[in-house]
């Protein structure tokens, strides 16, 4: 079995990751992140045909990637993605539902279109840029706090009652 | 005559027939827009109504954004000093972000309204379905406080509206439930189509402890009039929609009425 992860991204800024970037800058953290990219993160298990087979599965459905407004790239974990700047600290985090439709109505499609994908997982995962010269503990840690709303005014990027999180590391 | 204030941030569009509702229900309601704190604190509303639509677009998930805005701190202080303020779809959203709802800690997060699980489709989903009261949230929530306990049928229109909870929370939350999803003859929901996203106990709205904020999901200001009833829906309602004269279709109240009507007779509207 194989898991293969793609990242989709639109080709014009993201209006969801320029909110999330205005709304950490006015929580006044003391290290803000200073660049917020987001991605869809599909995850595909395979049983054979790997990169491949989901290569073809992009090009059939436009629901996962529309290529008249999206780009994307299969995602080898820890990597900087295309487009992100070299010059900062890039740390990833996952957020997906603990139970989405999503995820389990593209298993069933892709069976019975026939492709040999075993399970489909959707989420959304977020890159925070830090400062190149940031400890990397500190860094993921400051982006774990943001990455959970416990109350109000602290976190942002998930709701811990109906979500997970992890790093992309 | 009392006043409500109908808050509307940047992608709200419920805001108009909302005050218009209010209105009719004999409540002088304005509009304030999200950055407009000072005129809001001026003016005093007796009671507060964040709309449905999708507030800054939804962006990160729905609800989050505005909930952080300063203007929901001048709504929270007034949630705490006991106003009625009641949240429809979007505006629940943004009431469970806030903490306000279900509120055992004001402020923290404790509870989801998670996307739709639904199995074979995803996403939006907009349709009419049937509500019952809970007794005790008809006893202590101005927003329900007319109902009578009979099922009644409401619109809704969301994609995320699946009310989750902490496992250890959920025997907490059953003294929160303000209206639950069940048949149009009032038995209670078993899954599709009647509960229609899953949300666990069936709930459609949930209040505070104090019962004063209500965030619901179904949109009572969408089915004020009888005429905004469809003829195809199944029981009293439709019934009623069907062999009524156009005139009395024009004129008769909805079921979404009662909840505006139920604040303005706790408000005090002869």
């Amino acid at each position: 079995m194989e898991k293969v992860q793609i990242a989709v991204r639109l080709i014009t800024p993201d209006p969801a990751a320029v909110t999330a970037l205005n709304t950490v800058k006015a929580m006044r953290l003391q290290m803000p992140p200073l660049k917020i990219h987001r991605y869809d993160l599909w995850e595909f298990k395979t049983a054979e045909g790997g990169k491949e087979t989901i290569s073809e599965v992009v090009s059939h459905f436009t629901d996962i990637v529309n290529p008249n407004k999206q780009t994307w790239t299969f995602a080898g974990e820890g990597s900087v993605l295309k487009g992100e700047d070299p010059e900062l600290l890039w740390v990833g985090i996952v957020i997906r539902d603990y139970e989405d439709s999503v995820s389990g109505n593209w298993t069933d499609l892709l069976e019975r279109r026939g492709f040999p994908v075993d399970s489909v997982r959707w989420g959304v995962l977020w890159r925070l840029g830090y400062l190149k010269n940031t400890d990397e503990a500190l860094a993921r840690k400051m982006a774990l706090d943001l990455a959970v709303s416990h109350t109000r005014t602290g976190g942002l990027f998930s709701n811990p009652v109906s979500q997970e999180v992890s790093f992309w590391t | 005559m009392p006043c409500a204030a109908v808050i509307r941030f940047p992608g709200s569009n419920c805001e108009f027939e909302t005050a218009r509702v209010l209105r009719n229900s004999g409540i002088d309601s304005r509009i304030y827009n999200w950055n407009e704190i000072a005129r809001l604190s001026d003016n005093k509303p007796d009671a507060y109504v964040l709309p449905g639509g999708f507030s800054f677009q939804d962006r990160i998930r729905a609800g989050v954004i505005a909930s952080r805005e300063s203007i929901m701190d001048y709504v929270f202080e007034e949630a705490m000093n006991g106003k009625p303020v009641l949240g429809i779809c979007n505006g629940a959203q943004v009431l469970i972000e806030s903490g306000l709802v279900p509120g055992w800690k004001p402020g923290s997060i404790q509870g989801a309204l998670a996307g739709n699980l639904v199995s074979g489709r995803s996403g939006y989903l907009s349709r009419w379905i049937y509500l019952k009261p809970e007794k005790e949230a008809v006893a202590k929530c101005p927003w329900l406080s007319a109902l009578d306990g009979d099922a009644f049928p409401l619109p809704i229109a969301h994609a995320e509206g699946r009310f989750v909870f902490q496992e250890e929370d959920m025997d907490k939350v059953k003294s929160h439930i303000g209206l639950t999803y069940c048949t149009p003859e009032g038995s209670a929901a078993d899954g599709w189509p009647d509960n229609p996203n899953g949300s666990v106990l069936n709930i459609a709205a949930l209040m505070n402890a104090e019962g004063n904020v209500l965030a619901m999901m179904p949109h009572p200001e969408r089915s004020y009039h009888l005429w905004q009833v469809p003829p195809d829906v199944r029981g009293f309602w439709g019934d009623k929609r069907r062999n009524s004269s156009l005139k009395d279709i024009e004129e008769q109240p909805g079921p979404g009425a009662i909840i505006f009507k139920g604040l303005a007779k706790y408000l005090g509207v002869k």
